[in-house]
């Protein structure tokens, strides 16, 4: 077999179509939506999280936030910092959960913006709900939260989950006050989890 | 064969010798291809010639921090050339790479896999001797979707940009010209490439557009064994379209300068290392070209 004729042979098994994929997982962070201490007076709670950032200590804080949430015109959320969730969430459920595949750096906000789910419901409709014996309150008011945490995502540090978690022991007397105050209670009972 | 032919033909054959990519999809390769595997000067009827090229070269597309991929190709390209004919000449060319796909999160695919085959043809139309070498000739040829569409473990076909593959056939037409005369030599070429998108793959649903490629070469040879030569390769891409809207990061102007080491230790054997560098990049989109590597042998028969 001369030269060439091997190098053929070399292009034909080449082109047979055998081939292998690797696929490794990069950096990600699963990001949960719960609430804790809720009080037996509370019959139901929800609360419409429209998204979860995960904010750069190095973009924590911008003067354009002084205008208001940072701002999608097409109400699109792609970037890979940022998880969206549909619908309401209920927060005497089960946590619910998304996962971010973020880029590697050192995160020192959670940024949580809070609007009403808008599909359509009634529940969707508001922003924070609560039923109580005495019927059901709630408000379509909106806010974002900027929430403190310390976290640096790398290569050797790839996973990390944590959960924006709603204090709810306030609500039910918030809710007697009226929607104002438990929206106030609801936004101001925040904090983030870490396991 | 006497020294003076032989210095000619080598001076053709190491200015031509020019290395190209991995040759993964329509837009991600540059400079003339057919130097490698055929050479540019005058064919003679029943000359052979063997290639072997690795290459590596890097792109990042898409918004850095936010949608941005950055691909790594290596490859490792054979080719074969026959002239059936002084004035004809037909190569065959199969890439094999490997394709490294990361994202911003580091998630990271790599693939190997044989590339797209390419067949091609070259005409010398027109030979004036004198004071030196004049050559200039018509080339034509068709890359074939050879390369197996790659998918995950469960069996979905991973995104394009991890496919070594372009996914339907590519027709290519060439014109080509190439002076010699002493120590010193120039080619240039231009090349279109148009898709073949009717017997496109079902796998790919992209549709990608035209492409024009030229190479402009010059070549200094002071000794026999060795030559330099610098090139100025350039590429413009219409956008690809998805469902007939234009695909982000695709398409636009890329202008690279080459500069690359030739030597022939033995008669016939040619070995040549080179290393290009974007110096104009207007793409559109989010789309930046890294820097290409090569290393090449050359064998004539």
């Amino acid at each position: 077999m001369t030269s060439d004729h091997r190098v053929a042979l070399l292009a034909f098994l080449a082109s047979s179509g055998c081939s292998s994929v690797k696929q490794e997982v990069g950096i990600s962070v699963d990001v949960d939506l719960a609430g804790e201490g809720a009080p037996d007076a509370l019959l139901d709670a929800w609360v419409g999280v429209r998204s979860v950032e995960l904010v750069p200590c190095m973009m924590a804080w911008s003067p354009l936030d002084l205008l208001g949430a940072p701002a999608r015109a097409d109400h699109s959320i792609e970037a890979p910092t940022i998880v969206g969730y549909s619908g309401s969430t209920d927060l005497l459920g089960d946590a619910v959960r998304a996962t971010l595949q973020p880029p590697p750096d050192s995160y020192c906000t959670v940024r949580a913006v809070l609007e009403p789910a808008g599909s359509g419901t009634d529940r969707d409709e508001a922003t924070v709900g609560v039923a109580l014996s005495s019927g059901v309150v709630s408000t379509n008011q909106v806010a974002w939260l900027d929430l403190p945490i310390d976290l640096t995502l790398s290569e050797d540090e790839p996973e990390a989950a944590l959960t924006v978690s709603f204090d709810l022991s306030g609500w039910p007397d918030a809710a007697e006050q009226g929607p104002d105050a438990l929206f106030a209670t609801a936004r101001d009972a925040v904090r983030i989890v870490r396991p | 064969m006497d020294s003076r032919v032989m210095r000619t033909l080598l001076a053709a054959a190491v200015l031509l010798a020019v290395p190209r990519t991995a040759g993964a999809c329509a837009v991600c390769s540059c400079g003339d291809p057919t130097l490698t595997s055929m050479g540019a000067e005058q064919p003679f009827a029943g000359r052979r010639r063997v290639a072997v090229e690795a290459t590596s070269r890097t792109d990042a597309i898409g918004a850095p921090g936010v949608s941005q991929v950055f691909l790594r190709d290596d490859a490792l390209t054979a080719s074969v050339a026959w002239s059936p004919a002084d004035r004809w000449q037909v190569a065959v060319s199969v890439p094999v790479g490997r394709r490294t796909v990361e994202d911003v999160s580091l998630a990271r695919t790599t693939v190997w896999a044989p590339g797209d085959a390419t067949v091609r043809g070259r005409w010398v139309a027109k030979r004036w001797a004198g004071r030196g070498t004049t050559l200039a000739g018509l080339g034509t040829g068709v890359r074939l979707p050879t390369a197996p569409v790659i998918r995950a473990p469960d069996g979905t076909v991973l995104p394009m940009s991890a496919q070594l593959g372009a996914g339907h056939p590519v027709a290519m037409a060439s014109t080509w010209g190439f002076r010699s005369r002493g120590a010193w030599s120039t080619y240039g070429s231009a090349e279109g490439w148009v898709p073949v998108l009717g017997l496109s793959r079902s796998e790919f649903v992209g549709t990608p557009g035209l492409s024009l490629r030229s190479t402009v070469a010059g070549q200094w040879q002071p000794r026999t064994r060795l030559a330099l030569r610098g090139s100025v390769e350039a590429r413009a891409d219409q956008r690809a379209t998805l469902a007939g809207t234009p695909e982000p990061d695709t398409g636009g102007v890329v202008v690279f300068t080459r500069a690359d080491l030739i030597v022939s230790p033995t008669t016939d054997l040619i070995v040549q290392a080179g290393a290009s560098v974007p110096t104009v990049q207007a793409l559109y989109g989010d789309h930046v070209e890294g820097p290409s590597f090569a290393l090449g042998v050359t064998r004539d028969f």
